[in-house]
């Protein structure tokens, strides 16, 4: 008769090295897809940063190259990455201003900081512009709000769809808000994407008005009219030289 | 009274007995062809195949079957000397003991098988061949010359294999006859049927597909393999069956444990 309890210790070493591999190989799959996982998870977050930087340091060849009459005047915006806390950071350099100050909202830690150029612009035709928009037909679906998480997603539906609508409605939204530096912004990215819409133009230079620069708004709208002999462009136009706007 | 267990080993025992032989496809063909080659004129037939491929209980069985139609004589176990051999020859031809103090005369006994030609037909069943010596082997080749004498070779696959490609060594086999291992299929049949010729109906059911895979993994078909494993499964069975009854106790199947235990003790895997 075998020794069955050295048999039996035989047997169990024997199942440990059968499973060994199928163990090692499962852990070693396990291990894997965790590293994976948080690796993608970097990867998508440095990928979002970069395309981000690319946008920005395309806008400024923008600035130098199609706009001239904005090269008095040096723009830097750093956008949020959208993974994380929705940070955004708009800083705004202008020159001609001595203004410019720092305000961090403390409300709300998703909110941005911003840099933001104070003006004494008038805002007279605020009103008039916002009731012209509201007539027009803007292809925008989603209700216009101020909540932090909706203006997130339309940014994130504009960066994944290019569409100028998306853009054109932030430039709105933050124009409302008198949030100038980002409208601005905005309507620019508009802007690149198509020369077209005519309210993009407006909030250009109005958002450049409202921040001091009215030197650069008649630019633009000068720019504007002379392209499209655009009424709206010329009345906003004359209002401003004659400081009555 | 003996345990079931005990009485399913013992049907594993690896030994030459008639009585345990299981006829199944491969073995049953082998032995049609025998059977159809001892009626031709033949001289030599050689059956070859890897130990444990039951040359040597097909060699027995054949000459159960034909001893009573035939003139045969089966040697079991390969002569020592060359004397030793003339004189199982001698004797079987001639019928009578050779002198003890002398020597067998082999050109005597070619001239007796020449005058015996065509009066009868002795056939000689030689197991383990690859164990005589190549001298013994000339001799066989120049008695099988008389017609009178003819010989059924088994040995080991490879063995003595210059010998019999020599042309004036193959000219005179008239078959060649491998026996291999048997397939799973066989294999499955063979254990039932050796349980089944024990009355171990129960067990031979409690063998399932499972057991069967792995009992031909470790054996590939060899019937001697099988019949180790075997032997060592119901082994440890009955130590079970009797140390520890209740785990084995209203066993349905046998549990692929106890057949890596018995691999393990024979070598087949390693721990």
């Amino acid at each position: 008769m075998h020794n069955i309890e050295l048999l039996e210790k035989q047997w169990k070493r024997y199942q440990i090295k059968k499973y060994f591999p199928l163990i090692a190989v499962a852990l070693f799959l396990l291990i894997g897809s965790i590293v994976f996982n948080m690796f993608d998870s970097k990867i998508s977050n440095d990928s979002l940063i970069s395309k981000q930087s690319n946008m920005i340091a395309a806008h400024k060849a923008y600035d130098k190259e199609n706009l001239p009459f904005f090269t008095h005047g040096a723009i830097e915006i750093m956008e949020p990455a959208f993974s994380g806390h929705q940070a955004l950071v708009a800083a705004v350099i202008n020159q001609e201003s001595n203004t410019t100050e720092e305000i961090n909202d403390t409300n709300n830690t998703d909110r941005p900081a911003i840099a933001e150029s104070k003006s004494n612009l008038s805002i007279n035709n605020m009103q008039t512009d916002k009731e012209e928009y509201r007539k027009q037909k803007i292809k925008i679906n989603l209700e216009q709000t101020t909540d932090i998480n909706s203006i997130t997603d339309v940014m994130r539906r504009f960066y994944e769809s290019k569409d100028p609508n998306d853009s054109l409605f932030l430039a709105i939204n933050y124009y409302e808000q008198n949030d100038y530096s980002k409208a601005f912004y905005w309507a620019i990215e508009t802007n690149k994407i198509t020369e077209d819409l005519e309210e993009s133009w407006l909030i250009m230079a109005k958002s450049k008005a409202k921040m001091g620069d009215r030197n650069e708004a008649i630019r633009i709208l000068r720019a504007y009219a002379a392209k499209t002999n655009s009424k709206k462009a010329l009345d906003l136009l004359n209002q401003i030289e004659t400081n009555q706007w | 009274m003996k345990n079931r267990f005990q009485i399913a080993k013992s049907a594993f025992v690896d030994a030459i007995d008639i009585n345990e032989y299981i006829e199944i496809g491969s073995s049953y063909m082998v032995m049609t062809q025998l059977e159809n080659v001892i009626q031709k004129p033949f001289k030599m037939v050689i059956l070859f195949g890897r130990p444990g491929t039951g040359k040597s209980i097909l060699l027995k069985n054949l000459f159960e079957q034909i001893k009573n139609q035939k003139e045969m004589h089966l040697f079991e176990t390969p002569s020592s000397n060359k004397q030793e051999f003339l004189r199982q020859l001698f004797k079987a031809i001639k019928k009578e003991d050779s002198p003890l103090d002398a020597d067998v005369d082999f050109v005597d006994l070619v001239n007796y098988c020449k005058s015996i030609k065509d009066q009868r037909e002795i056939i000689f069943l030689l197991d383990e061949a690859q164990m005589y010596a190549i001298d013994i082997f000339e001799k066989i080749r120049l008695i099988s010359d008389t017609n009178a004498v003819k010989f059924i070779i088994s040995l080991h696959q490879h063995e003595k294999e210059e010998l019999l490609t020599q042309t004036h060594f193959s000219s005179r086999i008239w078959e060649r006859i491998e026996l291999k291992n048997i397939t799973p299929q066989e294999q499955a049949i063979y254990i039932h049927k050796k349980l089944s010729n024990k009355n171990l109906i129960d067990i031979a059911n409690s063998i399932k597909d499972k057991n069967l895979k792995l009992i031909y993994k470790y054996t590939n078909g060899n019937y001697r393999e099988c019949n180790k494993l075997m032997f060592t499964i119901f082994e440890i069975c009955e130590y079970y069956d009797r140390y520890n009854p209740l785990k084995m106790m209203n066993i349905n199947s046998i549990p692929n444990k106890i057949i890596e235990m018995a691999g393990l003790k024979l070598g087949y895997i390693n721990a």
